[in-house]
C-alpha cells in the first residue's frame, strides 16, 4: 500500500500524438494485425497476403468515416518486428511482406498486445472514446516459440472484453494449437483468399465504426459457401 | 387506367405505382445501404426514391403514407422526407417512397472534425461552425414545431452544404405524430441518447422533443468544440469510462463540476468559459441536470442563443482564420494551436495564385516607386580638410622649465668644455673623456623638462588620433552612402516582389512534383535494412552501417555509403553493389499513388508565406520615401556637425604641434632626442 515515492519515466515533451487527437477527435477503431511472414509463406501466398492489405486500405478509404476512426498497426512475425504503429486508415500504407524466417508467434502476440495497451492508454489520456480493439492473427504454420503464455493473455483480454482476438490458418497451419490460442474457433482460409478475407475485416470494421462503442456488431458470417474461410 | 409494370418480377421493377394515377420510373442507383436502395428518378430531377431490400411491416407502411400526407414545405426544405410512396402497382404493398434529393451535402462529421473539415470545408471558420449548429437548430425547431420528434439522433442523420445548411435524412425512422397515432422511433445511437433512456430499449420508446434537445446539445457541442464529445474526457477514476455511462451519470467532462465527477477535459481542447456565459449555460443545462426543471435548452433557445453568439464574434488579429467570442481577452485558438500544434482552421489564403492577386488591389508598385525616387539625394560633398586660419600662438614653458632647460644647457656646455680641454691636454685619451662626459651627463640633466616634452607629445599624437577617428566617421555619416546604400536595398526589393507571382507558382510546381519524390522516400524510409534479406551483408555490416547511420533504404546511397569503413574496397565494392541493387528493387517495386493530392495545409502554407513576404515588402516599400528623407536630413545634420568637429580638430592638433615645437626652438632638442632614444 505505502509504496516509497518511486520516480516513474515521463514521456518527452509535446508528443505528436496531441495534434493528431486534436485534429481527429473520432472514436478509434483499433485494430491489430499479426501476420506470419515465416518462409514457408513464400511465393504466392506473401503475394496474395500483400495483395490483400492494399484492397483493406482501399476499402477503408472508401468510407469517410472508417477512414477516421479504424486505426491499424502491423506485426509481422519470422522475425517479430513491428511494420506499422497504430495509425488511422487514412494514413496507412500497405506494407510490403517478404517471406523470412521461422515463426515466433508467441512472441509476435505479446509485442501485439503491448502496442495495444500503450494505444489504450494514449485514447484515456487524450479522452478518445474506442470500441473494443481487433487482434487478428494469420498464420500458415505451428508456434516456433513458447505460446503458452500469449495464451494465457488472449484468454484473459477476452474474458475482460479489452479485446476480440481472431485466428486465420492458412494451408499448412497448426489449427490444434491456434485452437488453444485462441477462445473463438480459429478459421481456415480457403485456398489463398486473402483479399476476401481483408474485404471481410474492413467491412467488419467499416461496421463496427458506424455503431457505437462497446456494442456488440452482428457481422458477417466468412463460413458462408461464398465466404473466405471455413472451420 | 395507369399501365401496369412490365414485369411482376422484383429484381427488375423499375416503374413504380407513386399514388394518384402516376408512375415513376428508376433511374440510376445511387446508394445502397442496409434497409433499402435509393435511385434516380426518371424525369424528376430534383427527387428521389428509397426502395427497401425487405417487404416492410403494416405499420411502417402506414408511418410512410402519414409522412408523405403531412408533408410540408418548411419539411421538405430542411429534410429528406417522403413525399410520396411507391407500391408496384395501385393496391400492391408499399415497396420504398419519394423524397427531395440531397445533393452536395456532407456528413455532418466531415465538418465538425478538423482533419476532413479542413479538406472539405476549407473555408469554414468558427462563425461557420456556429452558423451552422444554429441551422441545425432551427431544422429541429420546425420538426418539433409539427409534433415529430427525430428519435434517433446521431451524426450519421445529418448533412451539411458548402453554405452551412443543414439537412436530416434517414428520416423515415422520426417519430410522427399523424394526427391520429403516433409512430414511433425504434432505433438510436446510445452515445447520443439522453440520460434517462441509458439501458432502455428504444423498441416502443416515446420520445420528447426534451429527449431531442439532448442530441442536438450533443451535436451544437461537437460542431464548436472541434468534434469532441462532451462526454468523452480524462477519466480520473478506475477502469474506463465508457461514454453511456459518462453520460448516464452526468460526467459532462468540460463542465464546472466535472472534477466533481472525476472528469477532466481532454488535453488541448477549448475550454467552456471561453463561451459567452448564455451558451455555456445551455450547455451545462442540457448535460448535467438531473432534475425536471430546468429542462434542456429547447431547439428554440439554441437558436436564438447561437444567433446572438456568431454576432458577438470577432476576428483574432494575428492574421489567422481565428474568431471567437468578442469577451474573450484573447484569442483562445491562437493559444489552443500554440500549445498543441495542431491547426484548426486553415490559415485564410488570398488566391495568391495570379498576379492581380499577388499585386495587392491598393498597393501600386509604379506610383510608390516614382515616390522613392523623388526623394533627391544628398549632394555629393567631399570631406573638407581644414587648416588652422588664426596664427597659432604656442602654450609658452613655464618659467621654471625654462630656467631648468637653460641650466640643463649651461651643465651641458660645461661637460663639453672640460672634454674639450681634456682632450686638449691629453689628446692619446680622447676616447676615454668622451666615454666619462657621456656617463657623467645624464646624472647633471633635470628631468622634468623630458616630462614636460613627453606631454606634449603625447598630446600631439592624441590629437592626430581623434583627427582621423573624425574623418572616419564623416566618411560614414557624412557621405550620401548611407543613402545610396538604401535605395540599392529598395532596388532588390523591388525585383524580389515583381518575382513573387513567379517564384510562388514555382514552389507550387514544385510541392506538385514532389509528391512523388515524397511517397517514394516514405516507401524507403519504411524498409529496414535490419530486417532485408541483403545478399552479403552480414551482422557486422549492418552493424557499421548502423552506426554511420545508414538504417532504412532511403539512406543507401553511394555516397553515403562511401564514408563507412569496410565498404571502400574489394568485398566492400560488392556489399555496396548489392544494397545500391537492394534499394534499387524497392524503388522499382514502389507505386505512386496519384489520388494522394498535395497536403492543402501544405499548399496554404506555401501560399501564406508568400502572402507575408508580399505584405512585408509592400509596407516597407510604402515606408521608403520617409525613410529615404529621413536618411538624407540625418546625412546633413552629421554634416553640419562633423564639419564644425573638423575645424575644431585641426586647430587642436595646430596647437599641439605648435607646442611641440617650442622644444625644437630651444636647440636642447638635439639632445632630448638623443636622450630619448638611449
Amino acid at each position: 500500500m505505502n509504496q516509497p515515492d518511486l520516480s516513474h519515466q515521463t514521456p518527452f515533451g509535446v508528443d505528436f500524438s496531441v495534434a493528431e487527437f486534436a485534429d481527429n477527435p473520432e472514436p478509434r477503431c483499433p485494430c491489430v494485425l499479426l501476420l506470419d511472414n515465416s518462409w514457408s509463406m513464400n511465393g504466392s501466398p506473401i503475394n496474395e497476403l500483400n495483395e490483400g492489405l492494399a484492397t483493406f486500405k482501399e476499402e477503408l478509404l472508401a468510407d469517410s468515416l472508417a477512414a477516421k476512426r479504424v486505426e491499424i498497426a502491423l506485426v509481422s512475425f519470422g522475425p517479430v518486428q513491428v511494420v506499422n504503429e497504430f495509425q488511422t486508415a487514412e494514413h496507412f500504407t500497405p506494407p510490403h511482406l517478404s517471406a523470412q524466417k521461422d515463426t515466433p508467434m508467441g512472441l509476435a502476440i505479446m509485442k501485439g498486445l503491448e502496442l495495444l495497451h500503450q494505444r489504450k492508454a494514449l485514447y484515456r489520456e487524450h479522452g478518445i472514446p474506442f470500441f473494443r480493439p481487433w487482434v487478428f492473427l494469420i498464420t500458415d504454420g505451428t508456434p516456433t516459440d513458447e505460446w503458452k503464455s500469449a495464451a494465457n493473455e488472449i484468454r484473459k483480454g477476452e474474458e475482460s472484453r479489452a479485446f476480440a482476438f481472431f485466428a486465420v490458418g492458412v494451408e499448412g497451419a497448426n489449427l490444434d494449437i491456434l485452437q488453444q490460442i485462441s477462445i473463438r474457433q480459429p478459421l481456415r482460409l480457403r485456398g489463398l483468399r486473402f483479399r476476401e478475407l481483408f474485404q471481410w475485416l474492413s467491412n467488419s470494421m467499416r461496421s463496427i465504426s458506424r455503431s457505437v462503442p462497446g456494442m456488440d456488431v452482428p457481422l458477417n458470417n466468412p463460413t458462408s459457401p461464398d465466404g473466405w474461410a471455413s472451420v | 387506367m395507369p399501365h401496369p409494370p412490365h414485369s411482376s418480377e422484383k429484381t427488375t421493377v423499375t416503374r413504380l405505382y407513386s399514388g394518384a394515377s402516376r408512375w415513376v420510373e428508376l433511374g440510376k442507383l445511387l446508394g445502397r445501404g442496409g434497409e433499402g436502395a435509393v435511385h434516380e428518378i426518371s424525369g424528376r430531377p430534383g427527387f428521389v426514391a428509397k426502395i427497401y431490400h425487405q417487404p416492410l411491416t403494416s405499420d411502417k407502411a402506414l408511418k410512410l403514407e402519414g409522412m408523405a400526407r403531412h408533408a410540408h414545405p418548411g419539411l421538405l426544405e430542411i429534410a429528406a422526407w417522403p413525399v410520396d410512396v411507391l407500391r408496384a402497382s395501385s393496391n400492391g404493398p408499399i415497396q420504398g417512397f419519394v423524397m427531395p434529393r440531397v445533393n452536395g451535402y456532407h456528413e455532418i462529421h466531415s465538418l465538425y472534425g478538423p482533419s476532413h473539415r479542413k479538406r472539405t470545408f476549407p473555408h469554414a471558420d468558427w462563425s461557420f461552425l456556429v452558423h451552422a449548429a444554429r441551422n441545425l437548430a432551427s431544422a429541429f425547431e420546425a420538426i418539433h414545431a409539427r409534433g415529430h420528434a427525430v428519435g434517433d439522433v446521431n451524426p450519421g442523420n445529418v448533412v451539411v452544404s458548402a453554405q452551412a445548411l443543414v439537412k436530416m435524412i434517414d428520416c423515415d425512422s422520426f417519430q410522427i405524430d399523424t394526427g391520429d397515432r403516433i409512430f414511433l422511433c425504434d432505433v438510436g445511437v446510445p452515445q447520443f441518447t439522453a440520460p434517462e433512456l441509458q439501458d432502455r430499449p428504444f423498441h416502443g420508446l416515446r420520445r420528447t422533443p426534451d429527449h431531442d434537445a439532448f442530441g442536438l446539445a450533443l451535436l451544437c457541442f461537437h460542431l464548436l468544440f472541434m468534434g469532441r464529445h462532451p462526454f468523452a474526457g480524462r477519466y480520473r477514476g478506475k477502469g474506463d469510462m465508457p461514454i453511456e455511462r459518462a453520460i448516464k451519470e452526468y460526467r459532462f467532462a468540460f463542465g464546472s463540476r466535472a472534477a466533481g465527477r472525476l472528469m477532466e477535459p481532454p488535453p488541448h481542447t477549448l475550454p467552456l468559459d471561453a463561451l459567452p456565459q448564455s451558451v455555456a449555460t445551455l450547455f451545462e443545462r442540457a448535460f448535467t441536470s438531473s432534475a425536471p426543471a430546468p429542462r434542456r435548452p429547447s431547439a428554440r433557445e439554441w437558436r436564438l442563443a447561437l444567433e446572438r453568439l456568431n454576432r458577438e464574434l470577432r476576428s483574432c488579429s494575428r492574421g489567422t482564420a481565428h474568431k471567437y467570442p468578442a469577451l474573450s481577452a484573447d484569442c483562445p485558438w491562437c493559444a489552443l494551436e500554440k500549445a498543441s500544434g495542431a491547426v484548426f482552421f486553415v490559415p485564410p489564403q488570398r488566391p495568391a495564385t495570379t498576379e492581380s492577386a499577388v499585386n495587392h488591389r491598393d498597393f501600386q508598385l509604379d506610383a510608390i516607386w516614382k515616390r522613392i525616387l523623388g526623394v533627391a539625394p544628398p549632394i555629393a560633398e567631399a570631406m573638407p580638410h581644414p587648416t588652422a586660419q588664426a596664427p597659432i600662438s604656442p602654450t609658452p614653458l613655464p618659467e621654471i622649465i625654462k630656467r631648468t632647460s637653460q641650466f640643463n644647457f649651461g651643465k651641458t656646455l660645461a661637460i663639453g668644455g672640460a672634454v674639450l680641454l681634456a682632450a686638449l691636454a691629453r689628446p692619446a685619451l680622447i676616447w676615454l673623456w668622451l666615454l666619462l662626459a657621456f656617463a657623467i651627463w645624464p646624472f647633471t640633466q633635470n628631468s622634468s623638462v623630458r616630462r614636460e616634452r613627453q606631454r606634449r607629445r603625447l598630446a600631439l599624437l592624441a590629437a592626430q588620433r581623434e583627427m582621423m577617428e573624425l574623418q572616419a566617421t564623416w566618411q560614414e555619416r557624412a557621405t550620401d552612402q548611407p543613402f545610396i546604400r538604401e535605395l540599392h536595398h529598395l532596388h532588390l526589393l523591388r525585383d524580389c516582389y515583381r518575382n513573387l507571382s513567379a517564384e510562388l507558382q514555382r514552389d507550387l510546381q514544385r510541392l506538385d512534383a514532389n509528391q512523388r519524390q515524397m511517397q517514394l522516400q516514405a516507401f524507403l524510409e519504411n524498409h529496414f535494412i535490419d530486417t532485408a534479406q541483403i545478399p552479403g551483408i552480414r551482422t557486422t555490416d549492418r552493424m557499421a552501417l548502423e552506426s554511420y547511420g545508414i538504417e532504412t533504404a532511403a539512406d543507401v546511397t553511394a555516397a553515403a555509403l562511401e564514408t563507412v569503413p569496410g565498404f571502400g574496397q574489394h568485398l566492400g565494392r560488392q556489399r555496396v553493389a548489392a544494397l545500391l541493387a537492394w534499394r534499387q528493387t524497392l524503388e522499382q517495386r514502389f507505386r505512386h499513388d496519384p489520388r494522394q493530392r498535395v497536403d492543402p495545409a501544405a499548399i496554404a502554407n506555401l501560399q501564406q508565406h508568400y502572402t507575408e513576404q508580399r505584405l512585408g515588402i509592400e509596407q516597407e516599400l510604402l515606408a521608403a520615401p520617409d525613410k529615404l528623407a529621413k536618411i538624407k536630413a540625418e546625412i546633413l545634420k552629421q554634416r553640419a556637425q562633423l564639419n564644425i568637429a573638423l575645424i575644431r580638430q585641426a586647430m587642436q592638433e595646430a596647437q599641439a604641434q605648435a607646442d611641440l615645437r617650442l622644444f625644437r626652438r630651444t636647440g636642447l632638442v638635439v639632445f632630448s632626442r638623443w636622450r630619448n632614444r638611449v
